[in-house]
């Protein structure tokens, strides 16, 4: 059994799951797919995106020059996806079972 | 360059080299995008920083190769701090006698570790891990006997560490990506001088530099010198030398006794973070950039 990814890993996977996105456009996305609750800094980013790298997670999809400012771009890769997929499943069957408790307890009216 | 480029520079140079190469530029492009209209940087992305530096430094010092490596030449490597003891024991047999166990109190733990040593070559790495954190629980005790010669005030605590270090990459790493038996052959070689030299060279000071001198040399050699992680290995297996080395500077501008507190600090807490600090110095090979 894989161990459950901690949330700014999700979270950047989710982001570069659409389209490859630079460092900047990962802090933003991530800042909007969790409605402003989750702020990135670039040390943090950094620092997953070195392990996700070497875990071969995400690669480096491009590179280009922005007011003579290094940008890269990173992609997922296919393993990357394929471990998205498996978390979104393992949270999807355990909110499943949230949403199915709650019922009960609604339905029951108990506390 | 503004003031705001200037400090980020100076944060981001704490980072790994190789990381700070790569990702240096492109990471101040995105701290300056992130920074709006700040003119200095704020505390939470400076601790965000130093946390990220922090982590980089470790990770790379730990990687599962470096690890695989002292797994494997560790636990050979640790038997040179036998030295002193052999001499002393080999003082005993020529006096005709057989020491006290006061004469020799971490006698055991040698033992222990040629034990874990042969295991770590024999792929027993369970066993080999087992013996590795028993051996370093005594030579901790070994510390705190009144009539040893190991004081926490020496340059024994290198030992200690590369114990503690060997202990813990047996437990770590399966040690699948480690060098063979050239690497083996060479580490034991080293030792056998450093022994050597121990022996035949007790209380000389030349023969106690040679023979720091040649742990490195060993070390590095054993553990690869071509790469990166060869040398980062080299680094952890040469942890007595550091100590040792400080142990001196320590003699040479203090005087007198020192709590254990500091110690401690000095010497298990300073060579630990030089490991750290030096172990991201080290140059890897560039990685294509672009896949």
């Amino acid at each position: 059994m894989t161990n459950a990814l901690r949330e700014p890993t999700f979270l950047i996977l989710t982001a570069l799951a659409e389209e490859p996105r630079h460092g900047y456009g990962i802090l933003r996305d991530v800042e909007q797919i969790s409605g402003g609750r989750v702020r990135l800094r670039a040390g943090t980013l950094y620092t997953a995106l070195d392990r996700l790298t070497s875990d071969e997670w995400v690669a480096v999809d491009r590179e280009e020059v922005v007011d003579s400012r290094l940008r890269r771009y990173y992609r997922l890769t296919d393993s990357g996806a394929a471990r998205l997929a498996e978390e979104i499943k393992r949270v999807r069957a355990t909110t499943r079972v949230a949403e199915t408790r709650l019922r009960a307890r609604l339905i029951g009216g108990t506390a | 360059m503004s003031e705001l480029e200037k400090r980020y520079q100076r944060l981001l140079s704490l980072y790994p080299r190789d990381h700070r190469e790569q990702h240096g530029d492109e990471m101040l492009g995105v701290l300056i995008a992130d920074a709006g209209d700040r003119t200095a940087p704020g505390w939470r992305d400076t601790a965000d920083l130093l946390w990220g530096a922090f982590r980089l430094h470790v990770r790379r010092l730990l990687a599962a190769d470096v690890l695989a490596i002292v797994s494997l030449l560790g636990p050979i490597a640790v038997l040179a701090g036998a030295a002193t003891s052999l001499h002393e024991l080999a003082w005993w047999v020529q006096a005709g006698s057989v020491p006290r166990f006061e004469q020799l109190p971490d006698a055991p733990v040698w033992f222990v570790w040629l034990g874990v040593a042969i295991l770590a070559m024999a792929g027993k790495r369970r066993a080999a891990a087992i013996g590795a954190w028993v051996a370093t629980a005594g030579l901790i005790v070994v510390l705190q006997l009144p009539f040893a010669g190991w004081q926490w005030f020496t340059d024994k605590a290198g030992w200690v560490l590369l114990s503690a270090v060997t202990a813990f990459a047996l437990s770590m790493s399966d040690g699948r990506k480690a060098r063979g038996w050239p690497a083996i052959g060479t580490m034991a070689a080293t030792v056998l001088v450093i022994v050597g030299l121990g022996v035949f060279g007790h209380r000389d000071e030349i023969a106690e530099y040679a023979a720091l001198a040649v742990l490195f040399a060993g070390a590095v050699l054993a553990a690869g010198i071509r790469s990166a992680t060869g040398w980062r290995a080299a680094l952890v297996l040469s942890t007595p030398v550091a100590t040792a080395l400080l142990a001196r500077l320590v003699h040479a501008v203090h005087d007198g006794p020192i709590n254990d507190t500091v110690s401690t600090l000095i010497f298990f807490g300073a060579p630990l973070v030089f490991l750290v600090a030096i172990g991201g110095l080290v140059r890897l090979p560039r990685r294509t950039s672009v896949s």
